[in-house]
């Protein structure tokens, strides 16, 4: 019972509680009626509109290379390490750690801190076949690195196809989300991320420095319909549609 | 019969139980801002429609009834649409925990939600049932199955 007791204990750790604010809770019960919709932008792939591309040399530039500083994997707590090397490699982070261990997996995965913005630290994660996984974590310091780590591989970021890869948090219960936290990353040939509202209007322009992209301030309260990804001429290469049944109308 | 809910009543059931449903929302989804904005929306959603508490039962047992309908949302939406795992914050538990947890998250979700509700949120066995949707009899079987269950691997493991 007592291991029970502190294994359901661990299970809770990261639970905020000193969080509680029901002015928020107001807050968000007076935003229009909407459907439950609380999916990290990524996860409307389906929805999402190629605009353009492959004006010469932009192509080639959305596929990226990214440096960053390497990250020393005995730096990084046993199951980050074990988690990251096994999704990056195409096995499931939840096979027991010494599987992980015992097939090399974590030797052969390197990992770079790619910035830290708004108080998280952003991560590529590779291994030697050039397969890619992104993490994002805190800044400061907790037992773990990797809050959120993802894997885009159809199709595969970064490419023409998608030169974004989006970490946003949404939240609502719209079929038009709005917006928490703007955040992912970026190929080279992105210049600012953007969103678009309701009525068409581009706001939160983000510059993308050392491949990623992140705000957390001056984000619209109201619906958001779409992220874009601009190019250096403010040119629109790519849409990331959140809005339920498509943006076309 | 009773027909909606005031306002001030979800906001003292709010913030006497905020603790007890963030605890439990972030053991079902393995992250602590991601439970946060669970409880957070699904408060508000009890608020927009408070008018549909019918009174037939206790209004925490409704509020906890949206809030599980929203992490499971919040669940689908993760697991269906991308290929990422969030991770368990760790703890630095040792190896035996790390095996009960692994043990606690392979649970039918039926029996893991229950013991999570009890545990977490102290409810009782009629509270849980109401909340869950069964009866009183489902969830003390289920809670005497998942220690059943837990108690067996813990042993299997103490003794390999």
């Amino acid at each position: 019972v007592k291991e029970l007791d502190s294994t359901l204990d661990a299970l809770a750790a990261g639970a905020p509680v000193g969080a509680a604010d029901w002015n928020d809770v107001v807050r968000r019960a007076r935003r229009p009626r909407r459907v439950a919709l609380t999916v990290t932008a990524a996860s409307v792939f389906a929805a999402s509109i190629l605009l353009a591309t492959p004006a010469l040399g932009i192509a080639e530039r959305l596929r990226a290379v990214f440096d960053g500083t390497p990250v020393q994997q005995r730096d990084l707590p046993a199951r980050d390490l074990h988690v990251a090397s096994a999704m990056v490699h195409g096995a499931s982070p939840r096979i027991p750690d010494t599987g992980a261990a015992a097939s090399g997996f974590g030797a052969a995965t390197e990992i770079r801190e790619l910035a830290s913005r708004n108080g998280r630290n952003y991560f590529v994660i590779e291994n030697r076949h050039g397969a890619r996984c992104f993490a994002v974590g805190p800044v400061e310091k907790r037992d773990y690195v990797f809050g959120q780590v993802g894997c885009q591989r159809s199709p595969v970021f970064p490419s023409p196809e998608l030169p974004i890869f989006d970490f946003s948090v949404l939240g609502g219960f719209d079929a038009i989300p709005h917006m928490r936290r703007l955040e992912g990353f970026a190929a080279d040939g992105v210049a600012t991320v953007a969103l678009v509202l309701e009525d068409g209007g581009i706001v939160a322009e983000t510059r993308v420095e050392h491949n990623v992209y992140s705000r957390t301030s001056d984000l619209p309260d109201g619906a958001v319909r779409e992220i874009v990804a601009l190019d250096a001429n403010g040119g629109r290469i790519y849409s990331l549609c959140l809005v339920r049944g498509g943006c076309e109308k | 019969m009773r027909r909606g809910a005031e306002p001030n009543e979800l906001e003292v059931l709010y913030r006497t139980r905020f603790r007890a449903f963030l605890l439990s929302v972030t053991a079902l989804l393995g992250h602590g801002e991601e439970a946060l904005d669970v409880v957070q929306d699904a408060f508000a959603r009890a608020l927009r429609r408070r008018s549909r508490f019918r009174g037939d039962g206790a209004l925490e047992a409704w509020v906890w009834r949206i809030v599980l309908n929203v992490a499971r949302d919040r669940l689908r939406s993760l697991a269906r649409e991308r290929s990422s795992h969030r991770l368990q914050p760790s703890t630095g538990a040792s190896e035996t925990d790390d095996d009960l947890r692994d043990s606690l998250l392979a649970l039918p979700e039926r029996q893991r939600l229950v013991v999570f509700l009890r545990y977490y949120a102290d409810l009782s066995y009629d509270q849980i049932a109401e909340t869950v949707g069964v009866r009183h009899g489902t969830v003390a079987a289920s809670l005497n199955a998942a220690h059943a269950r837990l108690r067996q691997q813990l042993e299997e493991e103490m003794t390999a």
